[in-house]
């Protein structure tokens, strides 16, 4: 047994100590020694395979859930960059050897990219909602314009993303930051660790179109069922996530309220539950031609329903005869209100999802779906409150199927289903009678686009909406008039 | 292939553009607010009553009841409107005779457990009361309000119609919907477009300027400026009606009158709109009015407008103090 004496030990936290107030300078020159540099890790968590890369450069391999492909703005290190031109041994060896002596050791990834469109919405109206927001959406806006920076060393890494638009007028802010430590254990570098630990805000692993980068969607936007359930794909959290052989896990603890929530409580939590999600899948390569990749996703935590303060007394005024003139009983004392207390309320949601690629001479055809069901979950569209009367649970369904078919590696044609139904349950009155309502979305969203591979995207898409948020003569819930078409064009740095 | 292709295209963009129109037709001068009101384009269904015909009860959709609490409304302004319907009718329809470009439809809702008939926009569990909204635009005067019934089928029953006052912004002591109603002898009214804190100052020809807070003849004080003597009690009544948006506590008025019931003023008076508060606005753009009593032909009396200016004042021209504010024009 090896002694190891008191002060010793006291010694030694005290070096540890002045070591974690080094400045940062001395924590550069230090930390290759215990963490190499290396150039880009892939990310787990994320599906077993993009959704509509270009057919050339549809790796077998996991995405990255990093938001666009790395740009390098550095040169290579010798951790290796996979992707490196072809060059003869001798010419290779010299351009190295020039270019490590002519270029600092590279510092940061940069990779980003802009979305600039033109939207048109049937139901615009040249007119202001009452509030003031616009009824016109007939416009050119920045969809996303974002700029991420990514430094990895055989440990750790660290990810920062911004996010510029002008969806509701010039917005510029975080969207996503990751300190992560991970372990590769066998795995190489072309596939996610085997495990990794990320804390920071991150996309939350649930399904396969969430933690898919908006740069690597084609269709312009994600479905109206994942909107629903995740205003945003960004929570902050906790995240535990890895690949073995052909299988990826991914494991998180976030505050539950994701960038984008309309409570106004976005990435902050007010209770202290905290929602808990997972996601497990493969990929499988049947025949050459052929492969399939899935999963199942999962989350529950609990939503939050807001009390309301304490309300001094006061007087109203209720014109009674419309007259415009305080008369005799239209003055109403309001008596003072208590606070009614907040209260937490339970909420999760179930999910699989299948994608199915087929190299066919014009490209790699992709079909894939997904299907969830939720209770309570709905924060983007109606907002679920179960708490709020009539105190019963909303239950949310929703499944999509979309096809991609590259033509060639300059075009792609696809289509996209889905449907949603935000309240399965909900009914009102109408002509005395307890009636249910159907409040189901259908979406049918064709597109066509063209590809300048690695580097532009230019696309058009219809969207074809089935809703019942109009009123037919007799009252009945029937479809509104609103459909919509974006003409996007994408370039990536 | 293609041509598959080609037939899936075109049959999405069969079913392209289907639907109904916007729910809140806000370009409407009649507009109705309350939970599932939807608009609809076009004439209202339904034909119109035979007069000292009434259908008979069972036989076809109808409206039973409306209830307003008055039968007057001001341009600019909203009113409660709901009422009851025979217990086939799953849907009333609401048109202002000769405003906008369609109607209204909302459900009915519970049955009434007096008469057994079903009510419709009355506010109850869930369900906020039915407003309808008369815009600025609208035109004053007697309006008809029609009324149909729809039934399962969407079949119309025979159209109800309800006589409506919608008086002027302008007081008008309701001559516009009653001739027989005098108007008063003059009225000087001051009018804006945004939600800012402006204030009609107007200067008597015996130097008094009467504001708001100061807001008659009588009790308004000599104007600094004037040089002249503030004891002196000369000139007709004229009252300003409010202070619009005072402090910023938003009343939607945006509009202020002097009016003088009683007797004409002579000339002289000089009009400024001051710009008491911005209320965070950057620019307000006014109008000045002034309309006398005038007799027509028939010996009628009817308000005419005899002079009008517009303007703007930008935020800084704020001006909380008691001088005078900008400068409009005088009669």
């Amino acid at each position: 047994m090896v002694r190891f004496p008191l002060r010793n030990w006291v010694a030694l936290l005290a070096s540890a100590g002045s070591w974690v107030h080094a400045s940062s300078a001395f924590a550069q020159a230090s930390e290759p020694q215990e963490d190499a540099e290396i150039v880009a890790v892939p990310e787990p968590g994320a599906p077993a395979a993009k959704p509509g890369v270009e057919p050339a450069a549809a790796p077998p391999a996991p995405p990255s859930t990093a938001s666009t492909e790395p740009a390098r703005v550095s040169a290579p290190s010798s951790a290796g960059n996979a992707a490196a031109p072809s060059k003869s041994a001798p010419e290779k060896a010299s351009a190295d050897a020039g270019a490590a002596a002519a270029k600092p050791a590279p510092i940061v990834d940069i990779s980003g990219y802009i979305q600039g469109e033109y939207q048109s919405h049937q139901d615009s109206e040249d007119q202001l909602r009452q509030g003031g927001s616009l009824l016109n959406q007939n416009r050119f806006l920045v969809r996303r314009a974002r700029l991420a920076f990514k430094r990895a060393w055989d440990f750790t890494s660290l990810e920062a993303e911004i996010d510029g638009n002008t969806n509701s007028g010039p917005s510029l802010g975080l969207y996503r930051a990751e300190a992560s430590l991970f372990y590769r254990g066998q795995n190489e570098k072309s596939l996610p660790p085997l495990a990794q630990l990320t804390v920071g805000m991150f996309k939350v692993p649930f399904g396969f179109e969430l933690p898919v980068s908006s740069s690597q969607r084609w269709f312009s936007e994600r479905t109206q069922l994942s909107r629903a359930l995740w205003p945003s794909e960004i929570d902050v959290g906790a995240r535990l996530s890895g690949s073995v052989s052909a299988f990826r896990y991914a494991f998180a603890v976030t505050n539950g309220e994701p960038l984008g929530e309309k409570s106004g409580f976005a990435l902050q939590d007010p209770n202290a539950n905290k929602d808990f999600a997972f996601s497990a899948g493969a990929t499988a390569q049947i025949v050459p031609m052929f492969r399939i990749s899935g999963g199942v996703s999962g989350v529950t935590g609990r939503g939050f329903h807001a009390g309301t303060s304490v309300t001094k007394s006061s007087v109203s005024w209720r014109d009674a005869n419309d007259n415009g003139v305080v008369d005799t009983g239209e003055l109403i004392g309001v008596a003072a209100q208590a606070e009614t207390p907040s209260k937490n309320f339970d909420r999760f949601a179930v999910g699989a999802d299948l994608q199915l690629y087929l190299k066919t001479p014009l490209g790699e055809t992709m079909l894939y779906g997904e299907i969830v069901t939720a209770k309570n979950l709905d924060r983007g569209f109606f907002v679920a409150d179960p708490v709020a009367p009539p105190g019963i649970d909303l239950r949310e369904f929703g499944w999509y199927v979309g096809i991609l078919q590259p033509i060639t590696q300059y075009g792609m044609l696809g289509f996209r289903a889905e449907y949603y139904n935000p309240n399965a349950d909900q009914n009102e009155q109408r002509a005395a009678k307890i009636l249910p309502i159907d409040n189901t979305i259908r979406v049918y969203s064709p597109l066509v686009g063209l590809t300048l591979p690695g580097r532009a995207r230019l696309l058009f898409q219809y969207d074809i909406i089935r809703d019942h948020l109009a009123r037919d003569v007799e009252g009945v819930p029937t479809d509104l008039k609103n459909d919509a078409w974006t003409l996007r064009l994408q370039v990536t740095l | 292939m293609s041509a598959r292709l080609f037939g899936l295209g075109a049959l999405l963009l069969a079913g392209c553009g289907q639907g109904q129109e916007s729910v809140v037709g806000p370009s409407e001068p009649f507009r109705m607010r309350g939970n599932n009101v939807q608009f609809h384009p076009g004439a209202l269904p339904g034909s119109l009553p035979v007069a000292g015909m009434t259908p008979e009860p069972g036989e076809e959709p109808a409206i039973t009841a409306v209830e307003l609490n008055s039968l007057v409304v001001t341009q600019g302004g909203s009113k409660n409107i709901a009422g009851r319907a025979t217990s086939n009718v799953v849907s009333v329809g609401i048109a202002l005779e000769g405003t906008g470009t369609g109607y209204w439809v909302v459900p009915t809702r519970s049955q009434d457990a007096i008469t057994g008939e079903l009510t419709w926009g009355a506010a109850g569990p869930g369900y906020t009361a039915l407003v309808g909204d008369f815009d600025l635009s609208v035109e004053t005067g007697i309006r008809p309000l029609h009324f149909v019934a729809f039934d399962e089928n969407g079949q119309p029953g025979t159209q109800f119609v309800q006589k409506l006052c919608v008086r002027s912004a302008v007081p008008d002591n309701l001559n516009s919907c009653e001739e027989s109603l005098p108007p008063p002898e003059a009225v000087f009214t001051l009018s804006w477009d945004t939600n800012a804190d402006l204030d009609l100052q107007v200067l008597t020809p015996d130097g008094k300027l009467v504001t708001p807070q100061h807001g008659s003849t009588l009790d308004a004080k000599a104007d600094a400026g004037t040089g002249m003597d503030t004891d002196t009690e000369t000139g007709v009544l004229g009252v300003i009606d409010r202070d619009s948006n005072a402090n910023c506590v938003i009343d939607g008025v945006r509009r202020e009158s002097m009016v003088f019931q009683t007797e004409m003023p002579p000339h002289g008076y000089q009009f400024f709109a001051n710009l008491f508060d911005a209320c965070k606005q950057q620019a307000v753009r006014f109008n000045m009015e002034v309309y006398v009593s005038v007799t027509d032909e028939d010996g009628k009396k009817n308000l005419e407008r005899v002079f009008q200016r517009g303007g703007e004042l930008l935020d800084f021209q704020v001006n909380p103090g008691s001088s005078r504010g900008l400068y409009v024009g005088a009669y």
